[in-house]
C-alpha cells in the first residue's frame, strides 16, 4: 500500500484520542499533491475527514446538539482540523521541485 | 565545507515542520481540548457502574432521569459510593462552593473575586467547620462521612472531569469531612446570615419615625400554629449585602393527616425556594444497604438525604428564618477592647490569600480578627462582632443521618434534637398515620442586666450585652443560653399544618426574630385557605390535590390591594390614560399566569406602589429601596397615613392618590418596553457560573408563571439569581409502599454533555413530576 495511505489510515486512528494524528494524516494524503498548494489542499482535506468523524462519533454517543451548541467552541474544532491538516500537508513538500 | 542548496520543496517542508511547531506550541491547550476528538468532547453516559470499595461491593444504577440508586454491601461502602457519584454529576459544583467558603475564588477566577474571599476568610468559616468535624468524630456516624470523602477522591483520581474543569485547567483538590462541614455551614449562612440588625439601626438612625413600619410582629392572623445607635454607614452595609443570604428565601411545606385524606395516609408536600441555579442546588439520589433504604435529595457535598423518605417516614423543611446573629460593639483601645471591666486583646490570625492576577498566583496577606463573641468586621470606619450560630460546632449532620433512619414521628424528632443551625421547620409524617410540626433548631437568648431583649439590636459587648450563654465560637458550645429543644413550640399530630416562612408562633416567651426576619403570610394564609376549601368542599384531599396546591398562582396581595382600590374606584383619581389597564385589574382573577396582562400589571404597580408611598421620605433620609418595609406593612397604612402623603409638594396626598400615581408611572413603564403579558416579564434565566463568558451551559430561557407572593413560586429578578421551588415533591404512603413525587429545576447531572443536564426542567416548569415508589 501507498506510503501515503498508510500514514494517513495511522493518522486518523490516532487522531482518535490525539490532535497529532491530524498531522500525521495531513502529511500522509498531502503525498498526493503535485504542488504545494495541491499539497496544502490535500493536507486540509485530511483535517475535514477527520472532522466529520468526530461528528459522527458525537452522533453515535448524543451528544451532537450539544456540541453544536457550544457555538465558537465547535467552530474551533474546524477551524483547527483544517489549519492543522493544511499545514501539515506542506511536510511532504520536499517531493516537488521548483529550482 | 559548502551546504547543498535546497529545493524549494524541501524548502517549504523544513519551513512547515518549524512554523507548525511555532503555531502549535503556544496552541497546545486548545489543540488537547478542542481539536476533534478532543478532551473537552469525550463524554460518555454511563447508567450502570459497578464499584469495588475498600468496603465492599457498591452497585449504581441511574434511572432514566440521571437519579442513581445505589445499592451496597454495608454502610460505609454506601456512603463511599454515594461520593463517587456525587463527585461524578456535581464535582465543580461542589468545588466551587468549596471554594466560596474557604476563600479561593480568586485564585481560579481572578482579582475580581478578591473582596469576597477576604469576607469568607475573616468569617473563617473554615474553622467553624473544623470544630464541626472534630465534634462530629464521636459520633457513629464519622466512618460514614470518611467513606464518603473517599468515594469522592477516587472519582477525582479516576474520573473523567467534567467540562469546567477541563476549561480552567484544574483539577480539584482532595475532598475531606471539613469540606463537607463546609456547605453545611454555607446553606446554613445562606438562610441565616442576614445583617438585618445593622440595617435595621441604619434605618431607624436615618428615618426615626419610621420604626412603625418595621414592628416586631406583622399584625396577620396566619402564624404556623394559630430596640445608642453606634456607627453604622451605609458604605458598610452595601459591602455586607453581597455576602449575606439572599432575605426573599422562602419555602412552603404542609402536611395533611390521615382525617381528611382519601388514602387514609397523611400527605405531605414540601418546595424549598433557594436560587435556581446551573446545575441546580439540589441533587436526587435513591440510598439502599440492608434495612437502610432512604431517597429524596441533598446537597451537592453532603453524603445524607436532606429532605425525603424512607419506608417509614418523610420530611420536609422550610426556613423559620430566626434570628440566630447578633452583633456586638466594644470599647476599643488600639487592639484591646473592654469586656466586663478587662481589657482583651483581639485575637489575630493572619491567613494568605492567593489571587490569580495576569496569569501569576500572588499572595495576599489576610489578618482575621476575633473577640470572645466572634469574628470581627472592620470596615469603613465599624468594628462589630458578629456571633452566628453557625460559628460554633454543630451537629445537624447528625440530626438528618437519624432522619434518614427513623422508623417514626418520635424518633423523628428525636433526631431532630442535633439539629442546630439553620433553625428549619420540619413537618414530618409516618406510615402508621403520625403527623408533626418542628420549627428545630438553636434560638439563643439574649439577656440585658437579667433580662430578656430581644436581638434586633446592636448589642454594647463591652458591658456583655445580649450574648448568648455558653455560646463559643468555633468552639464545642454548652447552649444553655439557648432556648431547649421541649419548649420550641411544636405540634404533635395535627390535622393539618402548613409554613411558608411565616412567623410561627406570636405569643411566646423568648424572642426568636422581629418582622424583619420572617416572610409576608401572604402564601401561608393561601395553602391554609385551599386547604380548608378543599376540606370544606371535598371532604378528603388526594395527590391530586397536593399537586394542584403546588401548581396555585393565585396572588393574595391582589386580592387584597386591587380588592381595595375595586371597592374605592370612584375615589382615586385615575387618568384617562391608565383606565384601561384599571379595568383589566378590576376583572381578573388575581392568578399570576405568563398570559395574562392584569398579572403584568399588577407585577410593576406592585413595585411602583411601594416606590410613590416611600420614596420621599427614604430618599430625603438617604435611604434606598431594598430598605423599604414589608409589602404586609404597606398594605394595612390606614389611608391618611403620613407615608402616603408626598413631603415634596404642598398638598397632602392620601392611599388614593398614590395609587393613581403608581398607576402611572406602571403604564409608562409598560408602554415603553413594549410589554404586552406577564410572561414577557417573568421570564426563567438561570446562568451557569461561567456565564457571561460562555453562555452555551446557561438554562433554556422561557416565560413562567407565579411570582414570589404565589404558592408556586418564581422571583424573576436577581439578588444575583432569580428564585423559586428549587425541589417540589409530595409524599404519601399506601398499603404497601412508600410514594415520592419530587422534580427539580433543571437536572441531577451538572455535566453540560450528559442527557441529564436539564431533563427535568419542563417538567419543573410544569409542575410534572418523576415518581420512586418503594414496597415495604
Amino acid at each position: 500500500m501507498n506510503l501515503g495511505i498508510i500514514l494517513f489510515l495511522i493518522g486518523f486512528a490516532i487522531s482518535g484520542f490525539h490532535w497529532i494524528g491530524i498531522v500525521l494524516a495531513g502529511a500522509g494524503l498531502s503525498f498526493f499533491g503535485k504542488s504545494i498548494k495541491m499539497k496544502v489542499l490535500y493536507g486540509a482535506v485530511a483535517g475535514v475527514m477527520i472532522w466529520f468523524a468526530f461528528v459522527a462519533y458525537t452522533l453515535s454517543v448524543g451528544i451532537y446538539d450539544k456540541v453544536a451548541q457550544t457555538g465558537t467552541l465547535f467552530n474551533l474544532s474546524i477551524f483547527l482540523s483544517i489549519v492543522l491538516g493544511g499545514a501539515s500537508g506542506l511536510i511532504t513538500a520536499y517531493q516537488t521541485d521548483y529550482r | 565545507m559548502k551546504l547543498r542548496q535546497l529545493k524549494r520543496g524541501e524548502f517549504f517542508s523544513l519551513l512547515s515542520i518549524a512554523l507548525l511547531m511555532i503555531i502549535v506550541s503556544p496552541l497546545v491547550l486548545y489543540l488537547d481540548l478542542f481539536a476533534p476528538f478532543g478532551k473537552f468532547w469525550k463524554y460518555s453516559e454511563q447508567s450502570f457502574i459497578e464499584l469495588n470499595t475498600p468496603y465492599g461491593r457498591a452497585v449504581i444504577e441511574y434511572d432514566e432521569y440521571g437519579t442513581p440508586k445505589i445499592e451496597a454491601d454495608n454502610l460505609k461502602s454506601l456512603f463511599y459510593a454515594a461520593g463517587y457519584v456525587q463527585a461524578k454529576d456535581r464535582l465543580f459544583q461542589m468545588d466551587l462552593q468549596r471554594r466560596l467558603m474557604r476563600g479561593q475564588l480568586s485564585e481560579v477566577f481572578g482579582a475580581s473575586l478578591n473582596e469576597t474571599d477576604e469576607f469568607y476568610v475573616r468569617m473563617d468559616f473554615v474553622k467553624a467547620a473544623e470544630a464541626s468535624w472534630e465534634y462530629f468524630k464521636n459520633t457513629e456516624f464519622a466512618d460514614y462521612l470518611i467513606a464518603y470523602s473517599e468515594g469522592v477522591n477516587e472519582y477525582i483520581e479516576i474520573g473523567d472531569p467534567q467540562p469546567e474543569f477541563k476549561l480552567l485547567d484544574y483539577t480539584p483538590e482532595k475532598w475531606t469531612p471539613v469540606d463537607t462541614f463546609l456547605i453545611n455551614k454555607l446553606i446554613a449562612w445562606q438562610l441565616t446570615g442576614d445583617f438585618w440588625d445593622l440595617e435595621r439601626a441604619y434605618i431607624l438612625k436615618k428615618l426615626p419615625e419610621s420604626r412603625e413600619l418595621y414592628p416586631e410582629y406583622l399584625n396577620h392572623t396566619y402564624q404556623i400554629i394559630y430596640p445608642e445607635i453606634p456607627n453604622i454607614n451605609k458604605s458598610l452595609l452595601d459591602w455586607l449585602k453581597r455576602f449575606e443570604g439572599d432575605r426573599s428565601f422562602g419555602s412552603n411545606n404542609w402536611m395533611i393527616s390521615g382525617k381528611y385524606t382519601v388514602s387514609g395516609y397523611p400527605l405531605l408536600a414540601n418546595d424549598p425556594h433557594l436560587s435556581l441555579t446551573v446545575p441546580p442546588v439540589w441533587y436526587r439520589m435513591h440510598l439502599k444497604s440492608g434495612d437502610f433504604e432512604v431517597w429524596g435529595v441533598t446537597f451537592p457535598g453532603v453524603p445524607v438525604i436532606i429532605i425525603g423518605q424512607n419506608k417509614f417516614v418523610s420530611w420536609g423543611v422550610t426556613n423559620v428564618g430566626a434570628d440566630v446573629i447578633d452583633f456586638y460593639t466594644y470599647r476599643f483601645d488600639g487592639d484591646r477592647y473592654l469586656y466586663k471591666g478587662k481589657w482583651l486583646q483581639v485575637e489575630k490570625e493572619k491567613k494568605t490569600l492567593k489571587v490569580l492576577k495576569d496569569g501569576e498566583i500572588k499572595e495576599q496577606e489576610v489578618t482575621v480578627e476575633k473577640t470572645i463573641h466572634g469574628p470581627l468586621i472592620d470596615k469603613f470606619g465599624m468594628r462589630v462582632a458578629v456571633a452566628w450560630t453557625g460559628f460554633t460546632a454543630t451537629n445537624e449532620l447528625k440530626a438528618i443521618f437519624g432522619l434518614n433512619k427513623a422508623k417514626n414521628v418520635s424518633e423523628a424528632i428525636d433526631a431532630l434534637r442535633w439539629f442546630n443551625v439553620p433553625a428549619q421547620n420540619f413537618v414530618i409524617i409516618d406510615r402508621s398515620g403520625n403527623t408533626a410540626y418542628y420549627p428545630a433548631g438553636k434560638y439563643p437568648i439574649r439577656e440585658k442586666d437579667g433580662e430578656p431583649v430581644s436581638g434586633n439590636v446592636i448589642f454594647n459587648g463591652s458591658n456583655g450585652d445580649g450574648e448568648w450563654k455558653g455560646f463559643k465560637p468555633y468552639d464545642v458550645s454548652s447552649w444553655e443560653g439557648f432556648i431547649p429543644f421541649e419548649q420550641i413550640p411544636h405540634l404533635i399530630n395535627p390535622d393539618y399544618v402548613a409554613t411558608a416562612n411565616q412567623r410561627p408562633i406570636f405569643e411566646f416567651e423568648y424572642y426568636i426574630g422581629d418582622s424583619g426576619y420572617f416572610a409576608d403570610p401572604y402564601r401561608g394564609m393561601r395553602i391554609y385557605e385551599m386547604i380548608e376549601e378543599k376540606i370544606a368542599e371535598k371532604g378528603k384531599l388526594d395527590v391530586d390535590d397536593m399537586i394542584e396546591m403546588q401548581k396555585d398562582v393565585y396572588s393574595k396581595p391582589a386580592e387584597f390591594i386591587v380588592g381595595s382600590i375595586k371597592s374605592n374606584l370612584n375615589r382615586i383619581p385615575f387618568s384617562d390614560k391608565t383606565k384601561p389597564y384599571v379595568s383589566e385589574l378590576i376583572k381578573w382573577d388575581y392568578r399570576m399566569t405568563s398570559d395574562s396582562k392584569a398579572a403584568l400589571i399588577f407585577s410593576i404597580f406592585l413595585k411602583e406602589y411601594m416606590n410613590e408611598t416611600f420614596y420621599d421620605e427614604f430618599n430625603f433620609a438617604g435611604l434606598e429601596k431594598d430598605n423599604y418595609p414589608k409589602l404586609w406593612v404597606l398594605q394595612n397604612l390606614p389611608e391618611n397615613s403620613r407615608w402616603f402623603d408626598d413631603m415634596r409638594t404642598p398638598e397632602k396626598e392620601t392611599k388614593w392618590d398614590i395609587i393613581a400615581r403608581a398607576m402611572e408611572r406602571t403604564v409608562e413603564m409598560i408602554e415603553s418596553n413594549g410589554y404586552e403579558r406577564y410572561g414577557d416579564l417573568n421570564v426563567f434565566i438561570a446562568t451557569h457560573p461561567f456565564s457571561p463568558k460562555i453562555l452555551f451551559m446557561n438554562y433554556p430561557i422561557f416565560e413562567m408563571n407565579g411570582s414570589d407572593y404565589t404558592v408556586y413560586n418564581f422571583r424573576y429578578d436577581y439578588r444575583p439569581f432569580q428564585a423559586g421551588s428549587s425541589w417540589r415533591m409530595i409524599t404519601t404512603f399506601t398499603e404497601s409502599s412508600a410514594k415520592m413525587l419530587g422534580v427539580i429545576p433543571g437536572g441531577n447531572s451538572g455535566n453540560y454533555f450528559s442527557d441529564h443536564y436539564a431533563d427535568q426542567l419542563e417538567m419543573w416548569r410544569d409542575c410534572r413530576y418523576i415518581t420512586t415508589e418503594v414496597g415495604y
